[in-house]
């Protein structure tokens, strides 16, 4: 049972919740199942979970969660659900198995990653001061970069190789079409492209993490997250480097 | 910020609901989760042609944002952090993350300094903003779940005394 527990709290984590939900969730969902005391330490790597049975039986377990995973609000919405439903009413293992491999199951609807890429993409290249050429170019490569996202993202080993890789790819992407369309401002859609994979979410948690008192995993997260960026924009300034030899 | 108000507001709006689609947030939120984005902007940039700086606009607009997200994620039961991403996504200076790279590379050091401290405004600005409002909403928890205990346990003594 409690092992099915790590399961769900390594999900939520996965999809892009903030470390103080994970424990809040974990701590609740435990005591609901019949733990006297729960004791849950979640960091952005590892969840360690001390359950204190009445009796005073004690069991640790703890799991290491070595994916980064991709943000996916819908998923982290229906566990999110599926703990507040077992605090309310606790289910049986088997049917908590059964409802957590469904939700994980469900896989990410495709045409929402391209159009929501190509949108978002798009508009912030508009939005920060581009012309209509630069959002569509910036949205066509940011179709590019969810096709990366999608299929080269998980035989990257890390994030920062996968950033390095893309964004210089992107940037070189861009760098083409710049020289066969002479009105488009290259930096405008570099800028949409670089919205798409900004670790927004991670460095918007870090700093929740931080301030809510969960300090290692804050500052664990912001550095992670600031490498990111880093690697991001060297592969761009790259791109753009080698674009100036041509 | 060359296109006219109206115009950015519907920019916005592609830009923000572009991200809900990105995150996969769920289908009946999607379209109160963009609002959230469209609305931050909005404050922020009316507040910035009245006040002096990047700082205390972008403060009041994280705020803004935070609010919007705890007051959604009580009423829909979701996770705040889902609300908050694409409120507070139009506020994320990928714009200056850019040109201070660009101009480190570039060997420009006057000009990047001056878009790195822009960018550290915007990022410190929504990291005030988060802080108010976690903060609040914190102690606020703490002093309901307080009050709770205290009822409970003057309930159990006014039981004790009629038994």
């Amino acid at each position: 049972m409690f092992s099915y527990m790590l399961d769900i709290g390594e999900a939520m984590l996965t999809s892009g919740a903030d470390v103080h939900t994970v424990e809040y969730q974990l701590a609740r969902m435990g005591k609901a199942y019949g733990a006297y005391k729960m004791n849950v330490l979640v960091i952005t790597a590892v969840i360690i979970v001390t359950v204190t049975l009445p009796g005073d039986v004690e069991k640790t377990i703890s799991r290491r969660i070595a994916d980064e995973g991709s943000t996916n609000f819908d998923r982290l919405e229906a566990l999110s659900k599926l703990c507040d439903e077992c605090c309310d009413n606790p289910l049986p293992a088997l049917e908590l198995r059964r409802r957590l491999d469904r939700i994980k199951g469900k896989p990410f609807p495709k045409p929402f990653l391209y159009i929501g890429g190509a949108l978002s993409a798009g508009g912030f290249a508009v939005f920060f001061g581009g012309t209509l050429l630069d959002g569509v170019v910036s949205a066509i490569i940011a179709l590019f970069v969810c096709v990366a996202l999608r299929y080269f993202r998980p035989i990257t080993p890390n994030t920062i190789v996968f950033n390095f890789v893309t964004a210089l790819a992107a940037g070189l992407l861009i760098c083409v079409v710049a020289h066969f369309v002479s009105d488009l401002f290259v930096d405008m859609a570099i800028i949409g492209v670089i919205m798409l994979l900004i670790p927004g979410v991670a460095m918007t948690n870090a700093t929740r993490d931080m301030l809510s008192g969960d300090t290692i995993s804050g500052v664990m997260r912001f550095i992670e997250s600031l490498l990111w960026a880093t690697s991001l924009a060297l592969g761009f300034m790259s791109a753009l480097w080698i674009a100036t030899f041509f | 910020m060359s296109l006219p108000f109206p115009l950015m507001i519907v920019v916005t709006f592609v830009a923000a609901l572009g991200f809900a689609l990105f995150f996969n947030v769920n289908r009946r939120h999607v379209l109160i989760a963009t609002l959230g984005g469209v609305l931050t902007w909005s404050i922020d940039y009316v507040l910035m042609m009245y006040l002096d700086g990047i700082f205390i606009p972008c403060v009041i607009a994280s705020v803004f944002a935070a609010i919007y997200a705890e007051v959604l994620a009580r009423v829909t039961r979701t996770p705040v952090v889902v609300f908050f991403i694409i409120a507070v996504i139009p506020l994320i200076p990928g714009r200056g993350l850019y040109y201070t790279m660009y101009n480190a590379v570039s060997g420009n050091g006057a000009a990047c300094l001056e878009f790195g401290e822009m960018t550290m405004f915007y990022a410190a600005g929504i990291a005030t903003g988060i802080c108010v409002v976690t903060a609040t909403v914190q102690i606020w928890n703490i002093w309901a779940a307080d009050k709770a205990r205290r009822l409970a346990k003057m309930m159990r003594k006014q039981a004790r005394h009629r038994g």
